[in-house]
């Protein structure tokens, strides 16, 4: 009786001692990772009321503006920041923040905020704000028109404010000061889903405004059928009138590119298909493409695609608005996970870089043309790491070209790319 | 307050080891019932799933809470495991570890969490998909067929649960998977047309 005793009070000590150790490593953190994280960052980042910073940054988007400054945009904490840096990014200013009240904001993969600086000065924003139902969000909108010294109350641009996906949006301002945002949007596929209809993927929409993003006209669609999860493309053709390239559904399945440009500001023209690489899955790549246009109007694509007629990672090229591509040009190591293409026109300079992994380091493979895509020095590494990494992004300053990436190992970079090299 | 509990003076140490003994297993026994099946998947890890299934035939699907079809893919094979209880199958979700609690709930729905479940529990993305197949780029859902004469397969995208049931009865009669209708990858790409 004693011994069964003393038994049962070693098993609740024991009991006891296994709640406190197992407990908290068990509970479950279910708020969205893109929130608060948890990839890629110490554990400091991750405790609220940490200082905004760099080295907390998720999915740092830059962007120069006409006066050579590099601004900054990124989340944190269930917060958007923006700062920004006079001498290339060694040092930036205080971050200042668009969001007041916190909230889940897409920033991982497909998903980052954006920014844009328009030749007035006016910042625009556009981030994915996640809502508590798997796949659903709002595009969030913020302007600051004082020069990045404090920034508008975030407003939702999307019309449909139903519980569904309005997400993976992308934004532009052109030389005129027309503010342009597009997303991806399943309004259309919840109707058809009351109608008992089947719908593939989502649709493609745009907002315009034309008053510096003091109000947007309203929503309209460009095509039904998108894919519904790869980041959008969009520049702005030599008639300042935007471009966009997406990963659609043709057929039933067929996830390859298509390719819009607006023949007003506010008119879409006919879609057509820039890429024909027959890739029949019903799945989801989370893999989208990179568009440039050049001075004199040519067209740079690239983008990924494991399909029938060709796997990997490819470039291309239009002189013809998007009617017609040259033969897609292979690029990257196959054998490296080559992925997550960016590609910058400068003149008759063309840049294309992607992310490889050659099983020990990540590293940025960087190949130019200096003909405007007509020729192409073999590839070469212009930076790389030896931990987790995000996407590379090339941007200009109008002079030089710099890629903007951010690794676990070394934080934010934003590094010039010298004189191209010849040799591998 | 009471000091900690001596388990058993020299005549009870037998007993009282054999209830520290017991009380560990337990907690040991309950850690893993407690966490869900949800193993963390690592450097090394396909590696050992594939090992510890050497010679039989076994089918490893990676999928995400962020990807619609994997979602409406989850009830096909929770209807297969009902229809082959012994279907060899390993689930590994490329989600954050962070949300192990939505994916454990999302398998639950399904009744899949039972069955061997992984969660990436590696910020190194790009290794561990390295490690898994060069030739994967992340594009979900993915499956992989590994035969019992040591073929694989792997496929991206939805599957028909027909392609699986004729996979898996195949390599019970001990066929080897043909290629004459070019193996599950035709069967893919029929239905995708």
């Amino acid at each position: 009786m004693m011994a069964r005793l003393k038994t049962m009070k070693c098993l609740g000590w024991f009991g006891l001692l296994w709640l406190l150790w197992v407990g908290p490593a068990v509970a479950t953190n279910d708020h969205a990772h893109h929130h608060g994280g948890g990839t890629h960052r110490a554990a400091v980042c991750l405790k609220p009321g940490t200082q905004p910073s760099l080295r907390c940054a998720l999915a740092p988007t830059a962007t120069f503006d006409h006066r050579g400054r590099l601004w900054l945009v990124w989340v944190q904490g269930g917060h958007v920041y923006v700062n920004h840096s006079d001498d290339r990014g060694r040092l930036f200013s205080a971050p200042v923040r668009i969001n007041a009240r916190p909230e889940r904001i897409g920033a991982r993969g497909e998903l980052r905020p954006k920014i844009a600086v328009a030749a007035n000065g006016h910042i625009y924003i556009s981030y994915t704000q996640l809502l508590k139902k798997r796949f659903s969000g709002h595009v969030r909108f913020s302007r600051s028109v004082n020069g990045g010294r404090s920034f508008s109350t975030p407003i939702t641009i999307n019309s449909d404010r139903q519980l569904t996906s309005h997400r993976f949006d992308v934004l532009g301002v052109n030389a005129q000061g027309h503010v342009y945002i597009a997303w991806l949007d399943k309004r259309d596929m919840l109707a058809a889903k009351k109608r008992r209809r089947p719908y593939r993927g989502a649709a493609l929409y745009f907002a315009l405004s034309t008053d510096g993003g003091q109000s947007f006209h309203a929503n309209k669609k460009i095509r039904d059928h998108s894919c519904q999860c790869c980041r959008l493309a969009l520049a702005f053709d030599t008639d300042d009138l935007p471009v966009m390239v997406w990963r659609h559904i043709f057929d039933r399945n067929t996830r390859d590119h298509a390719l819009v440009k607006f023949k007003t500001a506010s008119r879409p023209g006919t879609v057509r298909r820039a890429s024909d690489d027959q890739w029949q899955v019903d799945g989801c790549p989370h893999h989208g493409p990179a568009l440039a246009i050049g001075s004199v109007g040519r067209y740079h694509l690239t983008w990924f695609t494991q399909g029938k007629k060709r796997q990997g990672l490819f470039y291309a090229h239009s002189s013809d608005q998007g009617r017609t591509f040259s033969t897609p040009m292979p690029i990257g190591d196959a054998n490296a996970q080559a992925g997550h293409p960016t590609v910058l026109a400068l003149g008759a300079q063309v840049f294309l870089a992607w992310k490889e992994f050659t099983g020990k380091v990540v590293r940025i493979r960087l190949r130019f043309s200096p003909d405007r895509g007509r020729h192409w020095l073999p590839p070469y590494t212009i930076a790389e790491t030896a931990g987790p990494a995000d996407y590379p992004f090339l941007l200009t300053d109008g002079k030089r070209t710099y890629l903007s990436w951010r690794t676990k190992r070394e934080g934010y970079r934003l590094l010039t790319i010298g004189k191209p090299e010849t040799k591998p | 307050m009471t000091a900690f509990p001596s388990c058993g003076t020299t005549p009870g140490l037998v007993r009282g080891l054999t209830a520290v003994i017991a009380c560990i297993l337990l907690m040991l026994v309950s850690l893993t019932s407690v966490a869900g099946e949800l193993r963390p998947f690592v450097s090394g890890s396909m590696q050992k799933i594939v090992a510890t299934h050497n010679g039989r035939p076994l089918i490893v699907h990676f999928w995400s809470l962020s990807c619609p079809p994997c979602l409406e893919e989850l009830a096909m094979w929770a209807r297969l495991t009902k229809k082959f209880p012994d279907l060899n199958l390993v689930m590994v979700s490329t989600d954050t570890s962070s949300r192990r609690g939505a994916v454990r709930a999302t398998l639950k729905r399904y009744g899949l969490d039972q069955r061997r479940n992984w969660i990436f529990a590696d910020e190194f993305v790009e290794r561990l998909r390295f490690q898994i197949d060069r030739r994967w780029y992340g594009e979900l859902p993915r499956t992989y067929f590994f035969a019992a004469d040591g073929r694989s397969e792997s496929i991206s995208g939805r599957l028909k649960a027909q392609q699986v049931e004729v996979w898996w009865r195949q390599q019970h009669r001990g066929k080897a998977v043909t290629r004459k209708a070019g193996g599950l990858i035709g069967q893919a790409k029929g239905n995708a047309r």
